[in-house]
């Protein structure tokens, strides 16, 4: 039962000069130099960290949160390019693992039954059918045009732009926006 | 062997020649991804020794296709790589969620390795492989529960339901089935039901008779010189009068009788979707929004009511109606008849296409008016807020967009229904122009009278409103078998709690708890609590000390059974809480929680709620030993106050006074109070504890608390972290063990010695 009264004013960044990350048994690891260890209570090697984005909607790559397998906070990344080239690439592929979220191209059909709706798309990933409870409840509106879609198992995918989706398509969802 | 996917005929070969023939199979799980998240088909397989990672892409080729028959598929696994894990050294697999994916991790000795990720769909199956695997690496036989599936499965068809949780299959639910069983509850008024519909088919048929008589029958038979009845006008006159009172009276009455029904009905339905609800565990209404709620309460019964009273007996009118012009027209003239018919999809598809507009229109108002009514309701909820920041105008300018948006979905919806149906309406008068021409071409040929004629004109224009009736139909039945469908779902789910059938009366409670090696999980993997055990002897008086969110409600909530033990058991003087009928339980167990919630109505009410029956003089009692007496005393109305949604603002402090009460007045013989103090400051909190303890004497109390000075005068103490409870004893035993209690009460003196205070 520790209390948290180390709450410091300033955010802990990490920064390419203390932290190198690398990728290990599939993980993304952290390394901290011997100088970074600024915080009580953090340890020199990661083997498995968590990446977070702190505002997912609006910066892909800028202020990610860099968590411990038991989600504490070790350290926030300002902008992912700061880092070196090959670290960068390790970051945002752990980065497209954890959010993974199809992106859908083509709506082929919506079908209401019942409450649910069953939709038949194309992904850039290929086609997909799933399923949606409470449709308008389901569809997330990032922006005007931006949608996050999660289905009753809790996959999510994405509509980056409805006005790019053919016109016969955005119509079959226009109802619900 | 366990398949908790099954293994398709082709992957037998491809499984042989990895060396991995199906007898040495002892798990095989089917993933969606692989371990760079990408999506294949992906299957994982534990032998005795290994666990093997089979990646491949299956491939959907259609055989040769032979004209006239249908194309026939083959399914081949291309196989690209397999790795290989070794059983010995690991030591468990876990899954880890991450955002959008999860993630399938085997742990050894010293390092932890990731196998594969998956998405959502596969999230249960994989959590199942863990549990599986806990024993397999122990080597351990996989017991007989974890073998069976326990997917959610329609029980008719085999499908496994979209949701697990709402048991809906969509293949299998039925409308026919649906409304079958929605009958019994139009039955009850069956009398009503056909006298209504009796009046509506007379009402029906007098209409169709009487362009008969007032048009063709009144040309050709009353003005005609030829004609039977030629110059008794006024007979004719006088049916034809008679005819329109007969049927004006048959619809006031159809009107009174079905406005009676329908109130009747869709107040039977309400009280039905009400109390479903009412029935439920408090799990039901946790998981979904309480708006949401209200509007199933009354917009379900209302659309039902609509299909029902407004929908089904229409629907069977018209029809009639319809198959009746259509009769009367063939045995009258069947070229004309035949033409007339040409008509009839027109007049069908261009109903469609306004309904289908207007719908889109309506859908789009009703979703801007709510998004404005949320902005409006939004900023004045917070305009403490809104003052502090002095985002005044920032916030109307946010009301005024909605506002706006709003305002010109109403324009564009108004503006078409003024030109869409004005349009509509000329291009069907239009089509009745074909009758009107080739009619008159055969009354020059002399093939038609001209009574005749007008007869079909005035028939065709009455097939008008049943196509419509027949277009707005097919929507909103689709609303109403939804709203039922949704009724049924209610009405069918079983409580999670539910009392016993032959409980064990308990007329007298001595007020000793006990619990058993209790846990609980809200969600499947996740205990909230594990495994603890205590006793508290009648009268005594035991504190629960622990971090937010450790669990310590969740065992007061276990007690008074809003949830029930996963495993263990609780017992009130021996008895299992489960035994007990919940008439006794409530009425020995009383609890004052940390959320405390005041019915509107007035004070004594609130206070009342928890025995109707209580005198006077009990409340003021009550109030007074719950620290409520001063506060309602200084209120102009007094115990007469009207509190509540929309009436006097209570404190928090004050309104858990107020729930003190109510619990003191019901006067059990064990009391719960969790958290119950915190809001009120020090010195109150003394004055209160201090008549409380007067007053349990000789009861049992449970004390949940946060600041250790609420707990004084608890005979014992436990200690709960994490679900579990890893201490008890008496504030001395557990100050000397140096433990968590101790810490916590280090932290706890030190505050008050560095505000300068000695306790």
């Amino acid at each position: 039962m520790e209390t948290s009264n180390d709450f410091s004013l300033a955010l802990p960044y990490l920064t390419p000069a203390c932290a190198t990350f690398s990728e290990r048994n599939g993980f993304l690891s952290l390394h901290l130099s011997d100088g970074a260890q600024q915080q009580e209570g953090l340890l020199q090697d990661y083997p498995r960290v968590l990446l977070h984005r702190s505002f997912p909607f609006e910066f892909a790559e800028a202020y990610i949160s860099v968590l411990d397998p038991e989600q504490k906070e070790i350290g926030m990344i300002r902008e992912i390019s700061l880092f070196p080239e090959e670290q960068a690439q390790a970051l945002r592929r752990e980065l497209a693992r954890r959010y993974y979220a199809p992106k859908i191209v083509r709506i082929h059909q919506v079908k209401e039954r019942f409450g649910f709706s069953h939709w038949r798309v194309s992904t850039e990933e290929g086609p997909l059918s799933f399923t949606l409870k409470d449709t308008y409840r389901s569809l997330l509106r990032i922006s005007d045009t931006r949608l996050l879609v999660t289905d009753v198992n809790g996959n999510r995918y994405e509509i980056p732009d409805t006005e790019a989706l053919p016109r016969r398509d955005f119509r079959r969802i226009e109802l619900y926006l | 062997m366990l398949e908790i996917n099954r293994i398709p005929r082709e992957m037998y070969p491809v499984f042989e020649e990895a060396g991995l023939p199906i007898d040495r199979i002892r798990i095989a799980m089917r993933l969606d991804m692989d371990a760079d998240a990408v999506r294949c088909d992906h299957w994982l397989l534990v032998t005795d020794e290994e666990m093997v990672l089979l990646s491949g892409i299956r491939l959907i080729r259609p055989r040769r296709h032979r004209p006239g028959r249908t194309p026939h598929l083959t399914v081949v696994y291309q196989h690209l790589n397999d790795r290989r894990y070794p059983l010995s050294g690991c030591t468990r697999l876990s899954v880890e969620d991450l955002i959008g994916t999860s993630r399938l991790i085997a742990s050894y000795e010293n390092e932890d390795v990731l196998l594969s990720y998956l998405t959502a769909s596969c999230r249960n199956n994989a959590s199942r492989l863990v549990k599986c695997m806990e024993f397999v690496l122990r080597g351990e036989e996989i017991p007989e529960h974890l073998q069976k599936r326990d997917r959610a499965v329609c029980p008719k068809c085999g499908t496994p339901y979209p949701d697990p949780h709402r048991r809906v299959c969509p293949a299998c639910s039925g409308k026919g089935k649906l409304i079958r069983r929605m009958l019994p509850f139009i039955m009850r008024y069956k009398f009503a039901v056909l006298l209504t519909l009796l009046t509506l088919i007379l009402s029906s048929g007098l209409s169709v008779l009487s362009p008969y008589i007032s048009s063709g029958f009144y040309y050709d038979q009353v003005l005609d010189e030829a004609g039977e009845f030629y110059g008794q006008l006024l007979l004719v006159i006088g049916i034809i009068a008679a005819v329109r009172v007969l049927s004006l009276l048959v619809n006031l009455l159809t009107g009174v009788i079905s406005s009676s029904l329908s109130a009747r009905i869709v107040y039977d339905l309400k009280k039905t979707i009400f109390s479903s609800i009412q029935r439920l565990s408090l799990s039901f209404f946790t998981n979904r929004q309480t708006g949401g709620l209200m509007t199933q309460v009354n917009g379900d019964a209302n659309s039902i009511y609509w299909f029902f009273v407004d929908g089904l007996p229409y629907l069977l009118v018209n029809l009639t109606q319809c198959i009746a012009i259509l009769i009367i027209m063939f045995t009258m003239q069947v070229s004309l008849t035949a033409v007339s018919m040409c008509v009839v999809p027109v007049v069908a598809m261009t109903f469609l296409a306004l309904m289908r507009r207007m719908r889109k229109y309506h859908a789009k108002r009703y979703a801007r008016r709510r998004s404005m009514n949320a902005t409006l309701s939004d900023s004045l909820t917070g305009i403490r807020v809104v003052k502090a920041f002095a985002k005044e105008e920032a916030e109307t300018e946010r009301f005024n967009q909605r506002s706006r948006a709003l305002a010109d979905i109403e324009q564009k919806t108004s503006l078409f229904h003024n030109i869409a149906f004005p349009a509509a309406s000329f291009i069907l008068s239009l089509s009745s122009l074909i009758v009107w021409a080739f009619g008159g071409w055969m009354v020059i040929q002399g093939q038609l009278s001209y009574g005749l004629l007008l007869t079909f004109v005035s028939y065709v224009g009455m097939i008008y409103s049943p196509i419509n009736f027949f277009v707005d139909m097919i929507y909103t039945a689709t609303d109403c078998l939804n709203a039922m469908q949704r009724l049924f779902e209610v009405m069918d789910m079983t409580p999670d709690v539910k009392e016993s059938d032959s409980p064990t009366p308990l007329p007298e409670c001595r007020g000793e708890v006990c619990f058993e090696n209790v846990s609980f999980s809200y969600e499947k993997n996740r205990k909230i609590i594990d495994g603890v055990s205590f006793t508290v002897a009648p009268g005594q008086m035991l504190g629960i000390v622990g971090h937010t969110g450790a669990g310590k409600s969740t065992l007061a909530n276990l007690l008074i059974r809003l949830y029930d033990a996963g495993e263990g058991c609780i017992r009130i003087d021996g008895i299992d809480v489960r035994d007990l009928a919940f008439s006794d339980l409530r009425r020995h167990v009383a609890i004052v929680s940390q959320e405390t919630y005041l019915f509107s109505g007035t004070v004594l009410e609130n206070i009342r709620y928890a025995r109707p029956d209580a005198t006077y003089e009990e409340v003021l009692r009550a109030a007074h030993i719950a620290g409520a007496h001063d506060f309602i005393s200084r209120m102009p109305d007094g115990y007469d106050t009207k509190v509540g949604f929309g009436h006097q603002d209570l404190s928090g402090g004050e309104r858990q006074r107020i729930s003190i009460a109510r619990a003191v007045l019901r006067d059990p013989q064990i009391l719960i109070l969790d958290e119950a103090t915190a809001a009120m400051d020090t010195e109150t909190e003394r004055k209160i504890q201090a008549a409380i303890e007067r007053l349990t004497e000789n009861r049992t109390t449970i004390v949940i608390a946060h600041r250790l000075s609420t707990l004084r005068n608890a005979d014992r103490l436990i200690v709960i972290e994490n679900g579990k409870m890893p201490e008890s004893g008496t504030h001395a035993e557990l100050i000397r063990q140096k433990g968590l209690y101790y810490k916590l009460y280090m932290l706890q003196m030190e505050a008050l010695k560095s505000a300068g205070i000695q306790a």
